[in-house]
């Protein structure tokens, strides 16, 4: 039906570049819980506790056919969507382990940079517009767009380098991003939610993400969001645990996203 | 979504389950409402005959226009989101290494009622 789709000569705000663009988002998603979901490292842990590290039956086989569907990707769907979600697409494409034969290429190095001056430039033109408009719903879409790259940035940061520390720009983009959320009253896109809930290990800034989810509990049809709240409260229930300095970035984020039976969803 | 499509996309949902065109928009008809029925708390048998409805509605014939094409994709990702409210609050949570807090399962989202909203701040009609 996509293939369909794409046969037609759409223009950017016609309803089928909508629904192309859904399935976009869909697809990064998905890639991004798929690239967590049960490594080797995890599943010989789950082995050695005793747990099925495989899930359900019906997971295993919609686990096998999204591992065939991202094997050949979805072209050409990229310009059905905009400019955050896409570079939220080059970040979950990034290399995870250095066994990864690109990993440690200069062109591969310059592409990381390249994403992220991209992304730091999306964040500084998405504060311009904020300090810019009046209107309420502008300043809460621009201020969601904001937290995302700010998300995105942090996650590159962390994986691209293997980098489970402080340093000074971690501390920035996460500071900018628990401000934002203090000032908003929802938030609905899991991903930035999950990635700055990993990164809130003193309880000032844990208390900024559950008072967030409070102010979603109240509203009556915000409850879509509360999936990620558990899973943030699986990161922290690891962070504590962890003696300190030993739990590594990407092996937490394989741990959390592991620790459901079923492929966490972000949509 | 990111946000600033949200909106346009629950309108756009709604525009074409309602516009009741073809057997597809029909589809997407059904798949709204199976949404709906789960997040009211609906027993599994109702939102299950809906997703039913749904899906006799989604057999892609040899001339297929735009609209059908939009349509059976709408429909598509709403039966996607369906099964996953429903598989992710029927499966627990694991803990490998810790001893996670088993936290009830928490109330389930209400999309629908998201995308079709009627956004205040918005003065863009359905």
């Amino acid at each position: 039906m996509i293939e369909i789709a794409r046969q037609y000569n759409s223009t950017h705000n016609s309803d089928i570049s909508l629904m192309l663009g859904w399935v976009y988002y869909f697809d990064i998603m998905a890639r991004f819980t798929i690239r967590h979901w049960r490594t080797e490292q995890v599943e010989a842990a789950a082995k050695t506790l005793g747990f099925n590290s495989q899930g359900e039956k019906s997971c295993v086989i919609q686990y096998i056919l999204a591992r065939d569907s991202f094997a050949k990707g979805v072209p050409d769907l990229a310009a059905h969507s905009n400019s955050t979600v896409q570079l939220l697409a080059e970040v979950s494409d990034i290399a995870i382990y250095s066994s990864e034969p690109r990993y440690a290429t200069a062109d591969y190095q310059r592409h990381l940079d390249d994403l992220r001056l991209k992304l730091e430039a999306e964040v500084i033109s998405d504060s311009d517009m904020i300090h810019t408009t009046k209107s309420d719903s502008t300043f809460h879409d621009q201020n969601i767009l904001r937290v995302v790259c700010l998300a995105a940035l942090i996650y590159l940061e962390r994986v691209s380098r293997n980098f489970s520390g402080q340093s000074a720009k971690l501390d920035l983009w996460t500071n900018q991003g628990f401000s934002i959320l203090t000032k908003l009253d929802s938030c609905l896109c899991p991903f930035p939610l999950f990635i700055l809930g990993c990164e809130a290990n003193k309880d000032e800034d844990r208390i900024v993400i559950l008072n967030l989810y409070s102010r979603m509990e109240n509203q009556p049809y915000l409850r879509s969001v509360m999936e990620s709240r558990s899973l943030i409260q699986t990161a922290w229930n690891q962070q504590d645990l962890a003696h300190e300095g030993t739990l590594e970035y990407i092996h937490k984020l394989n741990l959390v996203i592991s620790s459901r039976d079923l492929l966490p969803s972000f949509i | 979504m990111i946000y600033t499509d949200r909106a346009r996309l629950g309108r756009t949902l709604v525009r074409i389950a309602l516009s009741n065109r073809s057997k597809s928009s029909g589809a997407v008809y059904h798949a709204m409402a199976a949404l709906a029925s789960y997040h009211r708390g609906h027993s599994e048998i109702e939102v299950d005959q809906l997703k039913h409805a749904a899906l006799q509605n989604l057999h892609p014939g040899d001339n297929l226009d735009l609209y059908d094409v939009v349509e059976h994709i709408a429909a598509n990702l709403l039966l996607c989101v369906v099964e996953v409210c429903k598989t992710h609050a029927e499966n627990p949570i694991y803990s490998f290494n810790t001893d996670a807090a088993d936290s009830c399962k928490e109330l389930m989202l209400d999309q629908l009622y998201l995308w079709c909203e009627t956004d205040d701040r918005d003065s863009e009609t359905i």
